[in-house]
């Protein structure tokens, strides 16, 4: 006999199916996916869309000065450390006590320390957030942590590392030298096949 | 016209409402693929293109295009548990000797007609259902190794990203050779049947061609 579907099928088909239509039309639609995008960082982005093409151009110089300008001034010192290392929080909260930078002064001209500081906040582990997924600390604690070495990620990381091939190796001395092992660190790039321990050799 | 949940018998009561499926005249239309598996089909075909195209550059978006994919699948397993005679299991999965038989009948040029899936079409209906869902898992199970995602905190956030990414890497790669391999079928199956699958698949409704395959 040809039977009609009973409604129920229809209704328990009609609801799973739109159900995952819904989570995909939704997932498609949240300002996240945008903001998921190369260029980000909401103040840029949002100028970009209603500028023209002389002032994105400026803005473009801008950032790309901002970024020598960090690797000058930070980089004379010690490893110009990554932006997406930090949260927007530590990068404040470092850059608004430069005169005593762990012990050191290394206080900055205002022009210049507000330079660093957008450019430091605008690729922050917290901006784009889930290309740095790996950097960004969702616990966000009350005091933030100034040191890379105490964030979540770097300690989970590194906790296979024993003490000799670090702070007991005199090539190393401290976690802090980020590219005495990772040795494209100034470049943003911590992929664990470009590790190489001096004294050790390879981890992978 | 009904969508019907059984088999149907040569009716013992023709109405204008319900036609039967099999008649002497080629030219006659019957319904094939209910709205359900048709939006279901075209929906796939979009999120799997989005998650393709993403990667992990715009991982949020990936992410959803494989909830949207992984939901369309679920429906698409219980579709083929409840839904309309041709969306069923029963109706498109046969012994793999039938469709060797199948894709001989199709090489003499002389293939036997089937109103839903061929046997063929039927397998890979069944293997791009595994390879996907097995596609979503993994990659589910690589964003829980990051501490994102359903499984998160979950007992597969302890297994290996790198392999993880490399086995969904390859399976998604895999899905897409399948896809290939799919729309050739289909392709060819147009061809030697003279019958419109592509377009079967936006309407729904096929000619009803004796000679009709088993049902």
């Amino acid at each position: 006999m040809t039977q009609p579907l009973s409604v129920w099928r229809w209704a328990v088909g009609g609801i799973f199916l739109s159900s995952a239509l819904a989570v995909g039309v939704w997932g498609l639609s949240t300002s996240d996916v945008r903001a998921d995008r190369e260029h980000h960082a909401d103040q840029y982005r949002n100028a970009d869309d209603h500028d023209d093409d002389y002032n994105k151009e400026l803005r473009r110089k801008q950032r790309a000065t901002a970024n020598v300008l960090y690797a000058e001034e930070c980089g004379s010192c010690h490893l110009a450390y990554p932006a997406k290392l930090l949260q927007t929080e530590s990068w404040q909260a470092l850059l608004s006590g430069l005169d005593n930078h762990f012990g050191d002064n290394a206080q900055l001209a205002p022009l210049e320390l507000n330079q660093i500081h957008d450019y430091l906040v605008l690729y922050a582990a917290d901006n784009n957030s889930y290309r740095n997924r790996l950097y960004s600390n969702r616990f966000n604690p009350s005091t933030p942590l100034l040191r890379i070495t105490e964030q979540p990620f770097f300690i989970k990381e590194h906790d296979e590392i024993p003490r000799e091939f670090v702070t007991d190796n005199q090539q190393v001395g401290s976690f802090s030298q980020c590219d005495s092992c990772h040795r494209d660190a100034v470049k943003g790039n911590f992929d664990e096949d470009q590790v190489n321990i001096p004294g050790y050799g390879r981890w992978d | 016209m009904k969508w019907s949940s059984t088999p149907i018998q040569p009716p013992i009561q023709p109405s204008i409402q319900t036609p039967p499926l099999q008649t002497p005249s080629s030219a006659t239309e019957v319904r094939v693929w209910d709205p359900l598996v048709r939006v279901f089909h075209w929906s796939l075909v979009v999120f799997f293109m989005i998650a393709f195209a993403t990667e992990d550059d715009w991982l949020y978006l990936h992410s959803f295009a494989g909830y949207s994919i992984t939901g369309l699948l679920m429906f698409r397993i219980l579709w083929g548990l409840i839904g309309t005679r041709h969306a069923r299991f029963s109706d498109f999965i046969t012994p793999p000797s039938t469709v060797r038989e199948y894709l001989k009948s199709m090489l003499s040029g002389r293939p036997k007609h089937y109103l839903g899936h061929n046997p063929a079409g039927g397998m890979m209906v069944i293997t791009m259902l595994v390879v996907l869902l097995l596609t979503a898992f993994s990659g589910m199970a690589t964003l829980a190794t990051e501490g994102l995602g359903p499984l998160a905190n979950t007992f597969f956030a302890g297994w290996s990203e790198d392999w993880l990414e490399d086995i969904h890497e390859t399976l998604a790669n895999l899905a897409l050779l399948l896809v290939i391999i799919h729309i050739a079928g289909v392709i060819l199956s147009s061809v030697v049947h003279g019958e419109n699958l592509i377009k079967a698949m936006i309407h729904g409704r096929k000619h009803s061609q004796p000679p009709e395959g088993p049902l």
